[in-house]
């Protein structure tokens, strides 16, 4: 059959390869894609609409066909933006997205509870939509192609690819880092002037966040600059390293300080209340699921994963749906025939005890 | 969502529910019939499969155990086993057989009485544990009720019901081993009329 493998997954053929890039990007790209697509989907769809729901996962609480439109959405979402500054048009991100859940719904026997699932989703769709994006970008020698129009935050991408290029001798040297300071500062000032950092030593700990960006980590002897794929990921990198580095400022600033007729220590900085030094960046106030996942996975248990998951990820479904689910109460191990209130007391303990869990895990 | 949660959870509550979608304005396309069809026979075969969950029957009962039924049920014994032998009380007369151990009427014990002496036939009927102590009786003639005789003057057992008629009579054997046989024969003479 032509278009499809041995497994039954789509494999594009000599007319259509890369046809997919090119409605998308317009670009070329000659990887093919492996996505199944039934030769019988006229029965499928007979077999889904004669059953007018299916299961996904025996824990789930709520209506399956409503977890996976949500996931759907979460995927398009991902596709449209999978970085913010990358916009990427409406229809070719439902295409990504699409081709994103069918692969994946090919490495499952059966569905994974919603919030691992959901999370697998979301960030394979943003990595695979950042390869593409990339792709065509290097393809067509035009880093701006796919960019935001409405993102104001820096007039135009860089090269990232040249920013990446790194010299055996000279290092991390190519002319394209002579433009780089420009974007960067603007933003870095911002955050540290919030934090209290300004004049000189902002100019000071800005200096420092460059040379973090090339400077190779202990662990895997690779540089931060390597680790996008698209250049709008230089941006929140770069953030996080300024705000490490604003830190490490007000830490030597409260040593000199507690150095005898020094003045003011690092406990009174952080500890006044009416001038309180703030170092969590409040404009950064998102945060994908799928990162929030990865950092809190081993903390929560499934059943604590998929409460938070429906109550607040999702919004699939409200305590009190919960509270009139026996099936999910039992899971919960609430006892058959307990009262109305004792369930919801039960689930808003479990509730408490798993967000205290993301609190923790995420240090907010 | 939840207005109870304490205040220094708000924050990672806020930060899940914008974490799936972090345009909001923007609104996702319908998610494709096409791909909504293959998901759902992809999968629900196999969950058609999967057995429902099944809880074990001492789980039922440490739930129903909890359970506002139970009390319920339990109520509704205990007022039945008072309130029915409360309704159905006997008379006055013999109410008071409810208090001590239970007694049995007199007149349906089985007594068993010697006449004349014959100590090891005797003993050997004492001592052969086939009877209670309490029914061997020294004036045979004058109670009431079943008795069973043992005559050592004329050699025999005999068996008298409460209306003293005697229902059956055997000679004594020879034998003392024996003669304990023929005294709980006699006796099962009584109980069986």
């Amino acid at each position: 059959m032509d278009g499809y493998d041995e497994e039954g997954r789509y494999k594009p053929g000599k007319g259509e390869q890369g046809k997919f890039h090119v409605d998308a990007f317009g670009g070329t790209d000659d990887r093919s894609y492996d996505f199944e697509i039934k030769p019988n989907l006229d029965a499928c769809k007979a077999i889904f609409f004669r059953f007018s729901y299916f299961q996904l996962h025996p824990m789930s609480p709520v209506h399956p066909q409503r977890h996976l439109e949500k996931c759907w959405e979460a995927c398009w979402h991902r596709a449209r933006r999978p970085v913010e500054g990358v916009l990427v048009p409406e229809d070719q991100a439902a295409k990504i997205a699409e081709q994103v859940l069918r692969n994946i719904c090919l490495d499952y026997e059966e569905l994974p509870p919603e919030a691992e699932f959901t999370a697998r989703v979301i960030q394979e769709t943003a990595e695979a939509t950042r390869d593409l994006v990339a792709g065509i970008r290097r393809k067509e020698a035009d880093p701006q192609l796919h960019h935001d129009p409405e993102d104001r935050r820096y007039a135009q991408n860089l090269d990232l690819d040249r920013l990446q290029r790194a010299h055996p001798d000279r290092g991390f040297s190519d002319p394209e880092w002579n433009h780089l300071p420009d974007i960067l500062r603007p933003l870095a000032l911002a955050t540290l002037s919030r934090k209290g950092i300004q004049g000189a030593d902002a100019e000071d700990v800005f200096s420092d966040t460059l040379v973090e960006l090339i400077r190779e980590r202990e662990e895997s002897h690779r540089a931060p600059i390597l680790d996008p794929t698209v250049f709008e990921e230089i941006i929140p990198l770069h953030s996080r390293i300024v705000q490490y580095r604003a830190i490490d400022w007000f830490r030597r600033k409260s040593a000199l300080k507690n150095q005898p007729n020094s003045g003011e220590s690092f406990d009174a900085l952080t500890g006044d209340a009416d001038r309180p030094v703030q170092f969590e960046d409040g404009s950064d106030t998102t945060l994908s699921f799928d990162k929030i996942y990865a950092e809190c996975r081993e903390a929560l248990s499934a059943m604590e994963w998929q409460l938070i998951y429906h109550l607040y990820v999702a919004q699939t479904a409200t305590v009190q749906d919960l509270v009139t689910n026996d099936a999910f109460c039992a899971k919960l191990g609430i006892k058959a025939g307990a009262s109305a209130s004792t369930r919801r007391r039960v689930i808003n303990e479990l509730v408490e005890e798993a967000l205290e869990k993301i609190r923790e895990n995420l240090i907010f | 969502m939840d207005p109870d949660l304490p205040e220094r959870l708000l924050p990672a509550r806020d930060l899940l529910s914008r974490s799936l979608v972090l345009h909001p304005r923007e609104l996702a396309p319908a998610m494709p019939s096409g791909l909504a069809a293959d998901l759902a026979a992809r999968f629900t075969s196999r969950m058609d499969e999967s057995t429902p969950v099944r809880i074990p029957l001492t789980e039922r009962f440490r739930n129903w155990l909890a359970s506002p039924s139970f009390g319920l049920a339990a109520a509704a014994a205990v007022v039945v086993g008072v309130a029915i032998p409360m309704l159905s009380a006997p008379d006055p007369a013999t109410s008071e057989m409810f208090r001590g151990e239970a007694i049995t009427s007199p007149s349906d014990t089985v007594r068993i009485a010697f006449i004349g002496e014959n100590a090891s036939v005797a003993a050997a009927i004492k001592s052969s544990g086939n009877f209670e102590a309490v029914a061997f009786a020294a004036d045979a003639a004058s109670l009431p009720g079943p008795k069973v005789v043992i005559d050592f003057g004329t050699g025999t057992v005999t068996a008298v019901d409460s209306s003293g008629s005697t229902i059956h009579s055997t000679p004594l054997p020879l034998d003392a081993k024996q003669a304990p046989d023929a005294v709980a024969d006699a006796i099962s003479r009584l109980s069986g009329k």
